[in-house]
């Protein structure tokens, strides 16, 4: 893989430290049950507004729930939704920029729609979707998705287009290649930069979105963990308890920081053209 | 420049049409009957079918679509199911605080990013670079409803230097209404200014490689000429095309904003219309927002032009 190829350890730092933060947020999630003994939904009612201590690392919350607890399984929420929310708009993204970058017919209707759907910011499509159909996980993965996708179209659409008149795909058709292998085996494979830049971007922003959907209460329901929820949760006990609603934001942060980090990073690995975005080597003052 | 404009006119009527497609098809999937939510559980079959026909219900959805978009196009939203007032009144009404909150926003964003973004590209490779690009890095990574009940912990209820949440009108409070706005426009700010000193410091640093400003340079310029004079005008290009494209985040922001802070805007309107499923206060909030955001990014592609001509003619 080009990424892998490109990547020295030493030379680009921010990848580097931010694979690190991922790889250990990604280990908290997935060996949450591992890490604690204790059940993130259920009460305890003799527990309630615990500070921080020994038993409770992060404290308890207002049901007694351990917080530490809560914020392991919600990062595995935030995780979760992020990447099913990252595949599907790289499907979707991709299926329709393909189809308008490489058909000029399709290019003006698909263009003009995905103009108008970018007019909406993604929060508040999200938001009246997941109000239609309802909140839970899988919904505001879709209603994520749905608003996301259109930007992905646009990016794969101009790499499509950027490639597809150069000479070498021109003669993989002049030898009778269909349409199907050119766009497969010659185009995706090089717009996979910006592609993979771009996902990045979206997984962090799916974070963040996931986190504000929960937090006005349209998106991960209540007794499950959630970033956001917890922060919702937290706002009333926030003079008393002020762990409550530090605690999941840091996490927040600091799973958007890495992502965000990482986002910069490969760009400036993988797009030559964008390459002064962190580090640029040639200025002199 | 004048076919350019008419040109980006006329696109903009069928990105508006779908917009208003748009808007009203995810309102009308919404489940929930408005009418039984109106009547309560008690109503009689009659009553409902009363309701239904002089809310013009009963009707097939392609039928209501077209009713609707041309009363749109006159300008009329329809009632609100709640409110027992005009949409497009009760949105202007509330436009204000909205309003109010996007320009502080924005003016603050706007500020803070460009002056960090040239700081940053000035020092290149030093500690100020670092410090900006973390800084924008937070910017970015925060998620705003919890920046917002930070700096509401902090500085309402602590030092209690702004009110908790609420807020006055204009006409009753002048420019006291303004410190309910502050710390609103304040979380907003933080975003935007990440963003555009993001892309200020990309923008510098390609500028300043160029030939013209060695010769600039070379011609013994000083460095505040250079920068600010020569390399800034032309840095300025991209940063302004973010500035419109993020006007979208900033009008999403304004909904949670409000919401937390008890504004009454067009934000905490439509979160609560979503709410109660107050289906034309919905639907006059989406298309209010994609409009705003379509004409701002008009602009921002007019002046786009205006500053660089290679576009103009193509």
């Amino acid at each position: 893989m080009l990424f892998l190829k490109k990547y020295k350890k030493y030379e680009h730092p921010y990848i580097t430290t931010s694979i690190i933060i991922l790889i250990l947020l990604a280990f908290l999630s997935l060996f949450a049950p591992v890490l604690t003994d204790y059940n993130p939904v259920r009460n305890d009612a003799r527990n309630r507004l615990q500070a921080p201590s020994r038993e409770h690392l992060l404290g308890t919350d207002q049901f007694g729930r351990d917080v530490f607890t809560r914020i392991l399984y919600g990062i595995r929420t935030s995780m979760g939704v992020g990447l099913a929310v990252v595949i599907l708009t790289v499907i979707f993204g991709g299926v329709v920029g393909i189809a308008a970058g490489y058909y000029p017919q399709l290019d003006k209707i698909v263009m003009r729609i995905l103009d108008a759907m970018m007019a909406f910011p993604g929060i508040i499509i999200a938001i009246s979707l997941a109000a239609i159909w309802g909140a839970g996980k899988l919904n505001i993965i879709l209603a994520l998705s749905f608003a996301y996708f259109p930007k992905m179209a646009r990016i794969v659409r101009s790499a499509v287009i950027s490639i597809k008149d150069l000479d070498y795909v021109d003669s993989a058709r002049a030898v009778g290649a269909k349409d199907s292998r050119i766009i497969f085996k010659y185009i995706l494979k090089n717009s996979a930069s910006p592609i993979m830049v771009q996902a990045t971007f979206n997984f962090a922003l799916a974070i963040l979105d996931e986190a504000a959907l929960s937090f006005l209460g349209v998106g991960i329901m209540p007794p499950a963990p959630s970033l956001g929820a917890m922060v919702t949760d937290a706002r009333t006990y926030m003079v008393v308890a002020p762990w409550l609603i530090l605690a999941p934001g840091i996490m927040i942060v600091l799973a958007v920081l890495s992502l965000n980090l990482l986002g910069d990073g490969l760009r400036d690995l993988l797009d030559p053209h964008l390459k002064n975005t962190l580090k640029n080597r040639e200025v002199k003052k | 420049m004048r076919n350019y404009i008419i040109k980006r006119l006329l696109l903009l009527v069928p990105i508006i049409l779908i917009v208003a497609v748009i808007a009203f098809f995810i309102t009308n999937l919404m489940p929930g009957d408005p009418v039984r939510v109106i009547l309560g559980n008690m109503a009689t079959e009659s009553e409902v079918a009363r309701l239904e026909q002089s809310l013009g219900l009963d009707q097939p959805l392609i039928m209501r679509f077209f009713r609707w978009l041309a009363n749109i196009i006159k300008g009329d939203f329809g009632e609100s199911l709640y409110l027992n007032a005009p949409v497009s009144e009760v949105l202007f009404e509330r436009l204000r605080p909205t309003l109010f909150i996007a320009v502080m926003a924005e003016v603050m964003g706007i500020t803070s990013g460009l002056l960090l973004g040239i700081l940053a590209a000035v020092n290149h490779r030093k500690v100020l670079d670092q410090f900006s690009i973390t800084l924008s890095l937070f910017g970015i990574s925060i998620p705003s409803f919890w920046l917002a009940l930070m700096l509401m912990f902090v500085f309402s209820v602590n030092l209690g230097w702004f009110p908790v949440s609420g807020y006055e009108p204009f006409t009753e409070a002048g420019f006291g209404s303004f410190r309910y706005l502050i710390l609103p426009a304040v979380t907003l700010a933080f975003m935007q200014a990440g963003l555009i000193a993001r892309m200020t410091r990309s923008a510098m640093l390609d500028t300043l490689k160029q030939d013209y400003i060695r010769t600039a340079k070379s011609k013994g310029l000083s460095r505040k000429i250079i920068v600010f004079k020569h390399a800034l005008k032309n840095s300025m290009l991209p940063v302004i095309t973010v500035i419109g494209h993020n006007f979208a985040v900033l009008l999403g922001g304004t909904w949670i904003v409000e919401t937390i802070f008890v504004i009454p805007g067009t934000g905490f309107m439509a979160i609560n219309a979503i709410m109660r499923r107050d289906i034309p206060v919905i639907q006059a909030s989406i298309i209010f927002v994609a409009v705003i955001y379509v004409i701002i990014n008009l602009f921002v592609d007019l002046s786009y032009a205006f500053l660089n001509p290679k576009i103009r003619y193509h």
